[in-house]
């Protein structure tokens, strides 16, 4: 369960945002995830509050972040020992609780030297606080130098990457998450209906809908989902997925989940909600899969678009340097 | 010429290196041999070659050109391409890399190389296994340095985990493809270069000479002798590539920048490639000894800070107008203010 809309005011208040809250966990959901920097604090003051005052905190797993800015200050940002301990304690406070059970790293720091990160979390995961650790928006070599840190330095190691990943914004798949996957690390996607692009809603107008996310959030200020999403072959792509949909009565909320699922490696898919309903189509759309060939044709439009990028290729696996035989240990 | 450090290594190599991959192929013995010792007089001191260029040809090429100065070469070669029918001829399993160095060195003609470098990741080999046989390579004399190539950034974290958690000597070098219209590298590779000192030898600076303006007509097949053609073991990724109509239309953009400053496209494109500063060096083929001189005059010539920022602007626009795109984790380029101290 997402929860960047709580106390956004293109989002939802609080009311909303704790009816929201009761039907995911009323429908299953146990794993809720916010961030100390969604709406100044507020989400996570507003999921603090459902779960302390309905006892049922015990029945999730919350996860929430640092790093983001929160304040003006030179150390009111970044993944410093300095700025974690500060953090972590503020979103104890607002959370109600007395731990955090997976707390990402929300972007990387290049300014801090990883070994200082995971050595404050590892702290923070002895005296309690925390229960597990995680990283958010990493490129792969950065987790992967992490979990270098944490094997040859006996650290908690970080369990978790959560980065945007769907038909739309593809890369995750090419080396992030295979290298997840090699190395027991679980991978979170967010955004994956594309912010509600993949619904089909904008059509091929380059104009948002009215009311929808790219329509009131400021593309200049750090949404950029029109910069993002609205060009020609993006449009394509939308159009040949939905009609995938159309032609064979799914819902586009259930094939964009599943396309993102299927991936071995990925473990949970965030999707966020400001109204009921939204939750209520999800948990729908989530209750029942696809069949396999209504898939495969989602496959190969999402294959055609991903082919489209420039400058980027999946990791070399050697093959033009000569092919090598097949064994148990290749894969 | 520019003598620079390999890395963090204290090894000092010319900034251009040879690639010596037409070597006994598409050039002669009698020319390569030619070739080589222009370069040195032009003061060149760094010569990469592999187990596979021109089956086993470039490397007894470059053996002789080394023989009477061996010590003032820094030599490189690389192994895991395959050389035989065998299920063991290819690869970087142990018994591969103890074979492959000793026949490389035999064919060199000499009994140690300077850096010694796995030319592409063997997925069906544990990383392990791989940097375990090449501390044997260095700690048996055979090897001074030791390198990869075509690794993704990925790739060589996880590589230098297993050297750093075993105590065994680090990869001091990476070969990324890295040009004007291809910047992968930019991505994940170069930011770890810089992090834990790694030296990057670029190859491919001039995308195969597609950057030289070789090919103005979209849509019109090459002719035959270059990369594009379909008789080079490459050709494919270079027409995926290049071949589409943003890559030709910056292709077109750039040479018109090199038209306004008044510089040859190949300077351009070779400055362009240097003033990264992960880049330690370049390497540059040459199939012809006109070919090599041209090479090492516009290696030389001056490039005004403008005509690179504006290269930049190119190779940004086709990043930032494609349809979807990698993350990008930091900024790729910044303009150049000052050239690298």
């Amino acid at each position: 369960m997402g929860t960047d809309n709580y106390g956004n005011p293109h989002g939802c208040d609080e009311p909303t945002a704790h009816e929201i809250l009761g039907t995911a966990l009323d429908g299953g959901i146990n794993f809720v995830d916010t961030s100390d920097s969604y709406n100044e604090g507020r989400s996570e003051s507003m999921i603090g509050n459902y779960l302390a005052d309905s006892g049922r905190r015990d029945q999730v797993v919350l996860a929430t972040k640092y790093r983001s800015a929160v304040g003006s200050g030179v150390n009111d940002l970044g993944a410093s020992r300095y700025h974690i301990v500060r953090a972590v304690e503020e979103s104890l406070r607002r959370l109600r609780t007395d731990r955090i059970d997976l707390l990402y790293c929300h972007s990387w720091d290049a300014e801090t030297p990883i070994e200082e990160t995971l050595r404050a979390v590892d702290d923070l995961i002895h005296q309690g606080k925390i229960v597990y650790a995680g990283a958010s928006n990493f490129p792969t070599w950065v987790l992967a130098k992490g979990l270098w840190t944490s094997d040859v330095r006996n650290l908690y190691r970080f369990e978790a990457i959560q980065s945007v990943f769907n038909i739309l914004q593809p890369g995750l798949g090419r080396e992030m998450v295979p290298f997840a996957e090699k190395h027991d690390v679980a991978v979170i996607p967010y955004s994956p209906l594309a912010s509600g692009m993949l619904t089909g809603q904008h059509g091929k107008s380059g104009k948002a809908v009215a009311g929808s996310k790219f329509d009131l959030r400021d593309d200049s200020k750090g949404g950029g989902l029109k910069s993002r999403y609205f060009n020609d072959a993006t449009f394509t792509a939308v159009e040949k997925f939905t009609a995938i949909a159309e032609k064979h009565g799914q819902p586009a909320v259930r094939l964009a989940l599943q396309w993102v699922s299927e991936f071995p490696g990925v473990t949970a898919p965030i999707f966020g909600a400001r109204k009921v309903d939204h939750v209520k189509g999800v948990l729908e759309a989530w209750s029942k899969s696809a069949p396999d060939e209504v898939m495969l044709e989602v496959r190969a439009v999402a294959d055609e678009f991903e082919a489209q990028a420039p400058m980027a290729y999946p990791p070399n696996s050697g093959q033009a340097f000569g092919t090598l035989p097949t064994s148990s240990a290749a894969k | 010429m520019e003598y620079v450090n390999l890395g963090k290594t204290g090894l000092k190599i010319s900034e251009y290196c040879i690639g010596a991959d037409n070597f006994g192929g598409q050039t002669n013995a009698e020319d390569s041999l030619r070739i080589m010792s222009a370069a040195f007089e032009g003061g060149v001191n760094f010569i990469d070659t592999a187990n596979s260029y021109t089956d086993g040809l470039s490397e007894e090429n470059v053996g002789r050109f080394i023989k009477t100065r061996r010590s003032e070469v820094v030599l490189a070669t690389k192994g895991r391409s395959q050389v035989g029918p065998n299920p063991n001829d290819v690869g970087v399993n142990k018994k591969y890399v103890m074979q492959a160095i000793d026949d490389s060195l035999k064919r060199l003609d000499t009994d140690y190389v300077d850096l010694y470098q796995i030319h592409a990741p063997d997925l069906t080999t544990p990383i392990e296994e791989t940097v375990e046989a090449y501390n044997d390579v260095v700690r048996s004399g055979k090897a001074r340095y030791i390198g990869v190539s075509n690794f993704s950034g990925p790739q060589l974290t996880e590589a230098l985990w297993a050297q750093d958690k075993n105590g065994f000597s680090k990869f001091n070098s990476v070969q990324p493809r890295y040009n004007l219209l291809y910047r992968e590298a930019e991505r994940e590779l170069f930011p770890l270069c810089l992090e834990e000192g790694v030296g990057a030898m670029v190859y491919s600076p001039q995308a195969g000479g597609f950057l030289l303006g070789k090919h103005r007509n979209f849509k019109v097949e090459s002719s035959s002798g270059g990369r594009f053609s379909d008789d080079f073991r490459a050709a494919n990724f270079y027409k995926n590539t290049y071949w589409n109509e943003a890559t030709f239309d910056a292709m077109e953009k750039f040479i018109a920048v090199t038209e306004k400053y008044k510089v040859s496209p190949m300077a351009l494109a070779l400055k362009w490639v240097r003033t990264h500063p992960a880049v330690s060096a370049c390497i540059v083929g040459a199939r012809t000894l006109e070919q090599l001189q041209q090479n090492l005059v516009a290696w030389e010539e001056d490039i005004p800070n403008e005509a690179i920022n504006e290269a930049t602007a190119i190779g940004d626009h086709l990043w930032d107008t494609a349809p979807w795109k990698p993350q990008m984790h930091s900024t790729p380029r910044t303009p150049i203010i000052a050239a690298k101290a």
